[in-house]
């Protein structure tokens, strides 16, 4: 396995540390996506785009505020955050695949239970299944399903589809596993499960629908209106102290005023973005991954664009 | 945070302190008396100070009126955490957490205690680093150490509450997949034990502990009139009504389920245009609140410096910018969360 023997493959301990803690908070989310790029190559790409975002935090702040002591303090939060951007990728690609699946369910479960009506064999069933394109699900049915006439064992085959972590995909390859393995009619009962899924899906459709401007308006309160404001009205004091030729507040108050404009921003995004994902997931933790850093992200250029634009047009 | 990871770590927290607490032979209950005395000593003396500079109060009023405040606090704070604690205890239980009022209370005041650290360190670094009185930052410490204890108290009854409400939320989906296996031909005690063992949250807990009745002999209906007991949610109460009366007529079990499913479908949807209402309301509040306020107040305070010569001093900022903002923000969130239907 990658990441096996860290210590001994990396000379500097604090990386084989990270990139091992990385590998195994990565694992399972990479086993879902499948696919070539392992936990290895994200902890290795989350290692790096941590250094690069330390650098260039660190370059930048320190070319736009001319603080060494700003950067040197930025610089290690953005690279933090960069190397956090990193690490949701692998985790939303599983959530997208596992919702995609869950999508598929209806339209696969219906063909299925009208195959099954006609052969009364779940095996036969199955394999006309894999022939039709149910998206991200048709390989995972497929390899299932080779695994199934390699092995006959329904625990080992159906093993990845029941543990991807959603209620209805575990569900319903229970019932198929069952089926298989007693031959019991389970017609009726899938069938009800169709419309147990549609209906959720649709009362998801209709809440999602209906939040979607509760849900925007709170992104832009965070993401756009307060760094735009906060990053304008901030700007607005260097330039009138440029026209009056004065001094309103010292460099000390400024540090201090900037200081505690940006804690704020990263304290309302990452609020927002528990609310967001509670709302629109029923998951705090997937607000978190699929919200913060592209939130932070947008507030961060928001900010900056909104001062540096401004200081370009009315100061030169 | 799924709801029973957050009662993982508040029950890991709370047991922790009482821990600590019980080692030191502290009394946590006296421990958040004395603070609050201590706290309201040192608040009660800026606050008549300001009143003695404003109105002319005499000087030497000043430690005698924070010395009866000092002294009424700790009575105050008593009778509010005895009646705290006695409301805790019934929702604790209901909500099948494993933390009595002392974790309670432990929990809180430990929370008091780590803020208190967090927020001096946190402060009297910026107060080095920006160059301000260290008194400035000890009082914003304070400040976060007096809120504390009621962020967390406000969380934990949150958290409880979310887990009351969650078997309202995974209540639906669980009859289905209950009616699902009997319509299959499976018994209804082999088809409560599935639910028992699938992940429907609080659900699966109730049916679990229904699953150990009715294995020691209780009949199906009267193992679920017990266990309902220990849920304050009115649906899975209507839910067990539902059983015991299918049971004890005789009639088709199925039948009563499925009806019962229609209605709880219909009920999700009604609450869905509810939560979306509620929604629109709290995030218009929400954007003007914490998201134009705080971003125009850094207009005003540019604009003000020039227009009318006010300068208002950037520490000002900083607790309403670090602690009232992300308070309000915190608790719109909160009811909004609370609130959300949970599909």
């Amino acid at each position: 396995m990658a990441g096996a023997q860290p210590q001994g493959r990396f000379k500097l301990r604090i990386y084989a540390r990270l990139h091992e803690y990385l590998v195994k908070k990565l694992a399972t989310y990479c086993d879902i996506v499948g696919g070539p790029k392992g936990p290895d190559y994200w902890a290795r790409t989350t290692i790096t785009a941590g250094l690069a975002g330390f650098v260039l935090g660190f370059l930048l702040v320190l070319v736009l505020m001319g603080n060494v002591f700003y950067a040197l303090a930025a610089g290690p939060v953005i690279g933090f955050f960069a190397g956090y951007a990193v690490t949701t990728f692998p985790q939303t690609a599983a959530h997208n695949k596992v919702d995609a699946i869950e999508r598929s369910l209806p339209l696969f479960l219906s063909h299925l239970v009208s195959t099954y009506a006609s052969r009364k064999n779940m095996r036969d069933a199955l394999i006309m299944s894999t022939h039709i394109d149910y998206g991200q699900l048709t390989p995972e049915l497929l390899s299932a399903m080779r695994i199934y006439e390699a092995t006959s064992d329904v625990g080992q085959a159906f093993f990845r589809l029941k543990n991807l972590g959603n209620r209805y995909i575990s569900r319903t390859f229970d019932i198929i596993s069952f089926s298989i393995e007693s031959g019991v009619d389970i017609g009726k009962t899938l069938n009800m499960m169709t419309s147990d899924i549609q209906q959720t899906m649709q009362a998801r459709d209709d809440k999602n629908s209906r939040t979607g401007l509760s849900v925007w308006m709170v992104f832009a309160s965070s993401a756009l209106f307060y760094p735009l404001f906060a990053g304008v009205g901030f700007t607005i004091l260097a330039i009138l102290e440029n026209l009056l030729g004065a001094t309103l507040y010292s460099a000390n108050d400024k540090g201090l005023l900037l200081f505690t404009l940006l804690c704020y921003m990263v304290i309302a995004v990452c609020l927002d973005a528990v609310y967001i994902g509670q709302v629109r997931y029923g998951s705090v933790k997937k607000g978190i991954v699929r919200f913060l850093p592209f939130m932070l992200g947008v507030a961060a250029a928001v900010f900056i664009i909104s001062m540096t634009v401004l200081q370009t047009v009315l100061i030169g | 945070m799924a709801d029973s990871e957050a009662k993982g770590i508040i029950e890991g927290f709370a047991k922790w302190w009482a821990g600590v607490f019980r080692n030191r032979h502290v009394e946590a209950g006296r421990v958040m008396e004395l603070g609050a005395a201590a706290g309201a000593f040192i608040l009660s003396i800026f606050i008549f100070l300001a009143l003695s500079v404003s109105f002319g109060l005499p000087v030497y009023l000043i430690p005698i009126f924070a010395l009866i405040v000092a002294f009424i606090t700790p009575r105050l704070v008593r009778k509010t955490v005895e009646r705290t604690q006695r409301n805790m205890a019934e929702l604790l239980l209901k909500s099948m957490y494993t933390i009595g009022p002392y974790e309670y209370v432990s929990l809180v005041m430990g929370a008091a205690l780590s803020a208190f650290v967090l927020s001096s360190f946190f402060f009297l670094s910026l107060s080095v680093i920006f160059n301000f009185p260290s008194l400035t930052a000890f009082l914003m410490a304070l400040a976060i150490t007096i809120i504390s204890p009621l962020i967390a108290h406000h969380y934990i009854v949150f958290t409880v509450q979310r887990r009351i409400r969650e078997v309202d939320v995974n209540l639906l989906d669980a009859l289905r997949h209950l009616l699902s296996e009997l319509s299959a031909g499976v018994p209804l005690a082999t088809a409560i034990e599935s639910i028992a063992n699938e992940d429907y949250g609080m659900v699966s807990e109730l049916f679990r502990e229904s699953t150990v009745l009715i294995k020691g002999g209780e009949d199906v209906d009267e193992a679920f009139r017990i266990t309902a007991e220990r849920t304050q949610s009115l649906q899975f109460q209507r839910f067990v009504a539902t059983l015991s009366y299918a049971t004890a007529s005789g009639a088709n079990i199925e039948g009563a389920l499925k009806a019962y499913i229609e209605e709880l479908t219909f009920t999700q949807a009604n609450e869905i245009s509810l939560y979306a209402n509620e929604a629109i309301r709290l995030s218009t509040f929400m954007v003007i609140v914490t998201g134009v306020i705080p971003g125009l107040l850094v207009f005003m305070i540019s604009q003000g410096s020039v227009i009318s010569s006010i300068r208002v001093p950037v520490i000002y900022l900083l607790p309403v910018y670090l602690i009232a903002f992300p308070l309000i923000k915190y608790l719109l969130t909160v009811r909004l969360v609370k609130s959300s239907p949970g599909v």
